[in-house]
């Protein structure tokens, strides 16, 4: 599920994201702002790409994601489940799709012409 | 079954007071996932290490705030450099010994530029803020006329001022005064205190004859 509007013009002077400052992003986006919080975040990792993701490692990249601007957050609604607290939600900022996209498109030209090596169809 | 209490306190404690709440509650609700897929013992003892763990990486967190923080008052604080070392001495005074005339016409242009200074300033200074033509004048801080209804120094009325006082042959003396209301409290309401009059102030006397009565020798002009 991607929702809310991400229609947002690429700045060619983007910064690059980390390897894991990626994955947040882009499981942030996949979630969309009215689910992305720590939880499911790191649930969405781990159900993804199989790895093990501590919950305290995606708290602290997504401090520093909200400190450079990349991603905003706001406290939801309290949830039983959570003991009647809130989460707390977390947007993808236009600048922080402008770096998703500045990211993964360095990482598929530099892997454009290696799918016999990487072995991979697209 | 809630998370464990300590758990709950501690990340509550470590982590920024507006994010104490929601990173309580992710503790909580993960606490609740590991409830249904891995039964009560294992859930207590995974949120435990998983406690510790969001601790320590909250004290890390506060930490690198800290050290940004102080880091960013250095910078702030840096006192300016005069740009100024011992080799800068050293230089001088090897091309003082091995250029001696340079060196003395260097000296004696910077003294004429100083001087060229020195006069600018003292010309510049004369032409703006002339010393008024009375003895001891330069005991005089300030003269200013302010023009209440135009909000600004009436230049044109001290002009008045020391002709009219040149030119009187019957007034003894001539002084002007206002008041000046300060905001200092003393006992028994608000302290005036009045300027005084311009000639008896200064110590000069007009020309001659006998002190006048009247509004000029009153005052108030």
């Amino acid at each position: 599920v991607v929702s809310g509007d991400y229609s947002h013009n690429v700045t060619k002077d983007a910064r690059a994201l980390a390897e894991f400052e990626l994955i947040v992003m882009l499981a942030a986006l996949r979630l969309g702002p009215e689910q992305a919080y720590t939880v499911t975040i790191a649930d969405e990792i781990r159900r993804r790409t199989g790895r093990s993701v501590r919950r305290a490692n995606v708290y602290t990249t997504l401090q520093r994601l909200e400190e450079k601007g990349l991603v905003s957050s706001e406290l939801g609604e309290p949830r039983p489940e959570r003991g009647g607290r809130p989460p707390r939600l977390f947007t993808v900022a236009p600048s922080g799709l402008a770096a998703v996209r500045a990211t993964t498109a360095a990482i598929r030209a530099m892997t454009g012409d290696l799918s016999h090596l990487l072995g991979e169809t697209s | 079954v809630s998370a464990p209490r300590w758990a709950l306190w501690l990340v509550t404690r470590l982590a920024p007071p507006p994010q104490a709440a929601d990173v309580a509650g992710d503790l909580a609700e993960a606490h609740r996932g590991r409830l249904i897929r891995r039964g009560r013992v294992a859930a207590w003892l995974l949120t435990s290490l998983e406690a510790l763990d969001v601790s320590a990486a909250l004290v890390r967190e506060r930490l690198r705030r800290r050290r940004v923080s102080r880091a960013r008052g250095r910078a702030h604080r840096r006192p300016i450099r005069l740009g100024v070392s011992w080799l800068d001495f050293r230089l001088g005074f090897r091309m003082l010994i091995k250029h001696p005339g340079l060196t003395v016409v260097g000296g004696l242009a910077m003294a004429f530029a100083i001087a060229v200074g020195v006069f600018a300033f003292e010309l510049v200074l004369q032409l703006t803020r002339p010393t008024l033509p009375l003895p001891d004048a330069e005991r005089v801080v300030a003269l200013r006329l302010w023009h209440t209804a135009a909000g600004g120094v009436e230049e044109q009325a001290l002009y008045d001022y020391r002709i009219w006082r040149e030119q009187l042959a019957s007034v003894d003396a001539l002084g002007a005064y206002r008041d000046v209301d300060r905001s200092l409290g003393v006992s028994g309401g608000q302290a005036g205190v009045g300027a005084g009059g311009g000639d008896q102030r200064l110590g000069v006397r007009g020309r001659a004859g006998p002190a006048a009565a009247g509004p000029a020798s009153a005052g108030g002009g």
